[in-house]
This record gives C-alpha cells, structure tokens and sequence, in this order.
C-alpha cells in the first residue's frame, strides 16, 4: 500500500478516530488522506466515491469497504459495483482479507452507446424533460431506434415519462435521478 | 402488489421506514437472528395487515451464504415483483443484498432518516448476462483448482485458438480469470461465476 484514503461522517467521534488514523499512517511514513462525507446520503457518498476512485485510477486501488457507518459503507459497496473496482472486506472470525465477487467492468457498460447517448441527452434536459421527437433530431436518429432505445430504458426503469396534459400523444421522458449516477463521464 | 425484501438487526430506523414508506405483499427479512422476540412482533404486526412474512436466516459474517439466500429470496418471488431495501442489518448483510438486487436486476433502494434513496439497477438485467456464452463456456472448461494450459482449454472447449484468446482477453478484463500466453486459472470472482453457470444447468 502506497496511500490510505478513508471516509468518515462529521461527528466528533469520527473526526477524533479519523486524527488518530492519521497519525497512525504518520508514524509509518503511510501518505493518507480523510474526508469527511454526510453520511445519509447514500447517493452523494457514493458519487464522491467514485469521484476518487477515478482520479486514483480504478486498478490501482483497493476499496475496503469494512468498518464505516451503514451509509458509508453501502456507498462504498455501491461505488465500486458501479466502478467495478476491487473491493474487500476484513472476515470478522478469521481476520482475513476476503473479496467481493465484482465484475471489474463499469456497471455503466450495461447499456450500449446509442442507449447511453439517449439518457445523457434526457439527463442534460433536467426536471424540464423532453419527448421522442426532440431526442430524433438532436441525436439525428429515425423515429423507430429512439423508440426502441427509449422503450428498453422505460423497461430497465432508468427513464419515466409522464403523458403531457395539452398533447395526450406526447410524453414527457425524464431520466430518473438514480440513474444519473450512470452518467458519470467518460 | 410485490415482495419487499429487507435486512434486519442494526438499523432499525432504516427497517421500519422502508415497512412504513413500501407497499408490499409479503415482507422478507433477512436477519442473523431469525427467532428473536422482535421477529414475533413484526409477524405479528404485518399478519394484522395482511401481509405475509417470511424471514431468512443468515451468518451475518458469511457474506457468500447471506448473498446466496438473498439471490434465492428474489428468484422465489421475481414473478410477482420484488424491491429489494439494501438497508436494516449489519454492514455486510447490506453489502449483499446489494449484490444480489444488481445481479438480478431488481428494484433496490435504501431508507434513512431522511427519506428513500433509489439505486441506479437497470431492472431485469442480470450482471451474469454481460458474460458471453462463449465466454462462459470457458470459465466451464477451466478447472476448480489449478490451472490449465491453453492448449488443454482449447480442447475441452471446442475452440480455436485465436477465439479462445478473446475469451481470455475479456475473462481476464472482468476480473474472471489470471491468464498469461500459456496458462490461465479462475480467480475468486471467476470461480462465484462459474458456480451461477454450474447451478444454472452448465456442465462442469
């Protein structure tokens, strides 16, 4: 190990337990780094996560996911399903190093690139929205394939739509707020 | 209405508000402590309501076993619909249903004190299906323990060199195997795949 990040929530307690890792790492000449996340949003937490896990670079790290609160701990878990990084955690009997079983792809590559073109173009329209018809000319695709790629992201439940009052013909998509998380960058 | 599937025994603010915020038919709990007086009272309290329990119990410190019996609850009831709340139990409970609501590509959420947080599955996909079936049959064809020559895999696969290669090279990018020009061999994730594939109807 070359460098510790770890998480932890604001409370006194865990800032003191946070200083005394540090001076752990300090003693051993061990680089780390704390951050303090809020730890009830499951959702943020886990998007600073993968945050760093990109800048760290995803085959170079090690994701213990062992000892944190039950919110940083599950974003932690979900940050590197999404990331497909390496992720362990400390057997509590044998005191053993054991592996999650990840795939070490990105979750995101469950969707294809048309379909991811689809939802970015959605998700970029925000709470606003947007219908077939604006997806057809912006991303310069025939009505049939946005309606397939539209069709398969309602059914993975990544997408909802909503009939438009004035226009009982026309529906509002809007990419769900959980799967903005896929959309994280290149 | 669906089953809603819920860890158990640390967190029971998490527990009670995902009972209080999802509507459900049946109500599974997957906890370490299966007998408790607790248990009784939530049977109890959602017999009134008409719901039916059923509650898993777990080694909350074995992660595979309380995936395994997560995986089995969603399958047993995928057909009426099935939510899966990541939240309510011990860390590593978390962690596995988690894994088991990704795997199987059903609706996951966590509840915390300050409401529902949705997690981003792509519902009805299943993680095991981004594996090839060629790539499938590889993992198949390698052995439990050990390693096998890429010449021996070629011949109990059935295929060609080059098409082996790519298989390798894509078992090898999803963390399934370790393979260098001659040899290659399951790694941990490899050999939790390969038991999917087995208990799914695949020769070992």
């Amino acid at each position: 190990m070359t460098k510790l990040v770890f998480y932890h929530d604001h409370a006194a307690k865990s800032r003191e337990a946070a200083e005394q890792v540090r001076a752990f790492c300090r003693e051993r000449g061990l680089a780390a780094k704390a951050i303090a996340l809020d730890a009830f949003d499951i959702i943020q937490c886990a998007k600073a996560m993968r945050a760093d896990l990109r800048k760290e670079g995803a085959e170079n790290v090690v994701f213990n996911i062992t000892g944190g609160t039950p919110v940083i701990s599950a974003a932690a878990t979900l940050a590197c399903i999404l990331e497909g990084v390496r992720a362990v955690y400390i057997d509590e009997r044998s005191q053993k190093e054991v592996r999650l079983p990840l795939l070490s792809l990105r979750y995101e590559e469950i969707l294809n690139e048309p379909q991811r073109r689809v939802l970015r173009f959605v998700s970029e329209k925000g709470a606003k929205g947007c219908d077939q018809a604006e997806i057809m000319r912006a991303l310069k695709l025939s009505r049939g394939t946005v309606s397939h790629h539209v069709t398969n992201l309602k059914a993975k439940q990544l997408l909802s739509s909503e009939a438009d009052p004035k226009d009982a013909r026309r529906e509002t998509l809007r990419v769900r707020e959980s799967a903005a998380l896929l959309l994280m960058g290149p | 209405m669906a089953t809603l599937l819920t860890g158990h025994g640390l967190d029971r603010e998490a527990f009670d508000a995902a009972r209080r915020l999802v509507g459900r038919s049946r109500l599974v709990v997957v906890t370490a402590d299966p007998k408790s007086v607790e248990m009784d009272a939530v049977r109890e309290n959602e017999r009134l309501t008409g719901v039916d329990v059923d509650v898993v119990g777990v080694d909350a410190a074995d992660l595979l076993g309380t995936l395994a019996a997560a995986r089995a609850a969603i399958q047993a009831h995928r057909k009426g619909g099935v939510r899966v709340h990541v939240g309510g139990g011990p860390n590593l409970v978390t962690t596995a249903l988690m894994l088991a609501a990704f795997e199987e590509g059903v609706e996951a959420f966590f509840c915390h004190a300050r409401g529902v947080s949705r997690l981003p599955v792509a519902v009805s996909v299943k993680l095991a299906d981004r594996i090839l079936e060629t790539d499938r049959g590889v993992l198949l064809a390698l052995p439990v323990k050990g390693e096998a020559t890429q010449a021996a895999l070629s011949a109990t696969s059935g295929l060609a060199p080059a098409t082996l290669k790519g298989a390798l090279l894509r078992l090898r990018k999803a963390g399934l195997v370790r393979a260098d020009h001659l040899t290659a061999s399951l790694t941990a994730a490899g050999h939790y795949y390969r038991s999917h594939f087995v208990a799914a109807g695949g020769s070992a």
